[in-house]
C-alpha cells in the first residue's frame, strides 16, 4: 500500500489534535500507530478512513482520497473501532449479515451463512445468536473484526483491536490478522501492545503532541532516534 | 412497612374517601336513575375508547412525520415543523376542537363531528408524540451513526434497520401515557356533541335531575380506564430499562 499525507490538520474546539502532518510511505502492508493516550491516534485513524473530514490537508491511499473519493474509497475498507460499535439490538450474526446484505446485495440466507463463516474464523460461532450486551468485550471486539471483513476489504483500520482481550485471545487475533495479511490485506492500526506491534507491523508511526515524532521501519523500535520514542518505549 | 402493604393501605384509604364522596356528599343520591340507561353508557364508553384509539394511531403517524421534519437537515423544513409544534402546543384543546369543527370542517366539506373531533385531538396530540419519539431516538448513540455512514446506509435503511427497532422499547410506556391523555382529552368532544362517555352522562343526568351523580359516575368510568393503563405503562417502563 502507498500512503501520502499532506499538511493534515484537525482541530476540536480550538484544541489542535493533528498539527499539519505530512508523510509518505510506499510499499508497505501494515502500519502501526503508537503514542500516549489522548495524543490523537484515533483521530488520525478517523481521518484516514474518511469517517471525519479534516480541517485541511490531503490524503491519498492507493490512488484514492478518503476525503474527495469517500464513497469509492470506503467500499474497499473495513474499520474496527476502539469501542466495538456493534448495533445493540442485533445479534452478532445479524450485525454481520446486515452489512453483507447491504454492501453486497446478498439475500438473507446467503448473508447468514457467510456471517456464520466469518464468526467461525474468529472463534465466536457459538455466540452467533447473542446480542452484544450478552457477550464479553473480547467477543464483541472479534465480532467487530468479523464485520470489518464482511465487505472483502483491501485495507482494514484497527483501533486497539486487542485492548479488551487476554493474552491468549490476543495471540488468536494476532494469528487471524497475520493470516489476513498473508492473504494480501493491508492494515493501519493503533495499539498499546508492544508485542502485537512487533509481531504485526511493518512500519511504525510514533505520534506525540499532534505531530509525527518518529516513523520508520519496525526495526526502529530496536534503536529509537528520538528521546521521546525511547522514553515511550521505556515506559511500556 | 412493606411496599405492598403500604400500597394496599393507600388504595383502601383513597377508595373509602371516594366512596364516601360518592354516597354521602349528595342528599338522597339517585344512581339508579343513571344506571338505568346503561345501554347509552356502554355506547358512550365504546365511543370514547374508539375515538381515543383512532386518535392515538393517527397522532402516532402525524407525530412521526413531525418528528422527521424536526430532525430534517433542511432548515426550512425544520423551522416549519418547530413553529407548527409550538403553535399547537400553545393552543388549548377546546379551541382546537372549535377550529376543527367550525372552520376546517367547512373548508374541507366534512360535517361529521366525530371525524372532526378526532382530527382536532390528533393535531393536538401530534407534538407530544413527536416529543416521545425524540426521547426514544436518543437511545441510538453517535457511534452507531458513524457505522451507518461508513457503510453508506440510506436514510430509509437507517430508520428501517437500526433506528426504529431500537425506538420501540423506550417508546411503549410513553405511548400508553399519551393514550391516557387522549382519553381524558376526549371528554371535551362533548361540546360538539360527540356522544362519548362525558356527553352521554351529561344527557342522562340532566334528564334525571342528577347532575352530581352523573359527574361521579363519569369520574369513576375514566379512572377505570386510565389507572390500569398507567399501571401497564409503569410495568413496561420497568421492563424496558432492564
Ligand atoms: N469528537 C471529539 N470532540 C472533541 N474532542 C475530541 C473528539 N475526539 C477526540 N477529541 C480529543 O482529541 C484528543 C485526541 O483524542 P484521540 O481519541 O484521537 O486520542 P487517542 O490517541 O486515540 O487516545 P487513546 O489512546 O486513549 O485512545 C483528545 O484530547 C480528545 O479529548
Ligand atoms: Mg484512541
Amino acid at each position: 500500500m502507498n500512503i501520502k499525507i499532506n499538511n493534515l490538520t484537525k482541530t476540536y474546539d480550538n484544541q489542535i489534535v493533528l498539527d499539519n502532518i505530512s508523510l509518505e510511505i510506499n510499499n508497505t502492508s501494515t502500519i502501526g500507530i503508537i503514542g500516549k493516550s489522548g495524543c490523537g491516534k484515533s483521530t488520525l485513524l478517523r481521518q484516514l478512513a474518511g469517517i471525519e473530514e479534516p480541517d485541511g490537508g490531503e490524503i491519498i491511499i492507493d490512488g484514492l482520497s478518503p476525503i474527495t473519493d469517500k464513497i469509492e474509497f470506503q467500499k474497499s475498507i473495513g474499520v474496527v473501532f476502539q469501542k466495538h460499535n456493534l448495533f445493540p439490538h442485533l445479534t452478532l450474526k445479524e450485525n454481520i449479515s446486515l452489512i453483507l446484505r447491504k454492501a453486497k446485495n446478498m439475500n438473507k440466507q446467503k448473508a447468514d451463512s457467510i456471517a456464520k463463516q466469518l464468526l467461525e474464523k474468529l472463534f465466536i460461532e457459538n455466540e452467533a445468536d447473542k446480542r452484544p450486551n450478552m457477550v464479553s468485550g473480547g467477543q464483541n471486539q472479534r465480532c467487530s473484526i468479523a464485520r470489518a471483513l464482511a465487505t472483502d476489504p483491501k485495507l482494514i483500520f484497527l483501533d486497539e483491536p486487542t485492548a479488551a482481550l487476554d493474552p491468549i485471545l490476543t495471540n488468536e487475533v494476532l494469528k487471524a490478522v497475520n493470516q489476513l495479511k498473508n492473504e494480501g490485506i493491508n492494515f493501519i492500526f493503533v495499539t498499546h501492545e508492544i508485542h502485537f506491534l512487533k509481531q504485526f507491523a511493518d512500519y511504525i508511526i510514533f505520534f506525540e503532541n499532534g505531530i509525527i515524532c518518529e516513523h520508520g521501519d519496525v526495526s526502529c523500535l530496536q534503536n529509537p532516534q528520538t528521546t521521546h520514542l525511547a522514553q515511550f518505549l521505556g515506559g511500556i | 412497612m412493606k411496599k405492598g402493604t403500604s400500597f394496599l393501605i393507600a388504595i383502601l384509604v383513597y377508595s373509602s374517601l371516594i366512596l364516601l364522596a360518592v354516597f354521602f356528599t349528595i342528599d338522597n343520591p339517585r344512581y339508579d336513575l343513571i344506571l338505568q340507561d346503561y345501554r347509552m353508557l356502554i355506547d358512550g364508553f365504546i365511543t370514547t375508547i374508539l375515538a381515543s384509539l383512532i386518535t392515538l394511531v393517527c397522532s402516532m403517524v402525524i407525530g412521526f412525520v413531525l418528528f422527521l421534519a424536526e430532525r430534517s437537515k433542511h432548515n426550512i423544513v425544520h423551522a416549519f415543523a418547530v413553529v407548527f409544534s409550538e403553535i399547537i402546543m400553545g393552543t388549548p384543546l377546546l379551541i382546537m376542537i372549535f377550529l376543527a369543527v367550525y372552520v376546517i370542517g367547512g373548508i374541507i366539506f366534512i360535517s361529521n363531528k366525530f371525524v372532526l373531533g378526532v382530527f382536532a385531538l390528533t393535531l393536538y396530540m401530534a407534538p407530544y408524540l413527536s416529543n416521545a419519539y425524540k426521547t426514544a431516538v436518543a437511545v441510538v448513540d453517535k457511534d452507531q451513526y458513524i457505522v451507518m455512514n461508513l457503510y453508506h446506509f440510506t436514510l430509509f435503511e437507517k430508520y428501517r434497520y437500526i433506528i426504529i427497532p431500537q425506538m420501540i422499547r423506550p417508546l411503549l410506556p410513553s405511548l400508553i401515557n399519551n393514550l391516557s391523555s387522549i382519553i381524558k382529552g376526549s371528554a371535551l368532544l362533548r361540546i360538539v356533541s360527540v356522544s362519548d362517555i362525558s356527553y352521554v352522562l351529561t344527557v342522562i343526568s340532566s334528564k334525571n335531575w342528577a347532575a352530581i351523580e352523573g359527574y361521579y359516575v363519569m369520574w369513576l368510568l375514566y379512572l377505570i380506564i386510565t389507572i390500569p393503563l398507567s399501571i401497564l405503562a409503569k410495568y413496561l417502563a420497568k421492563k424496558v430499562s432492564i
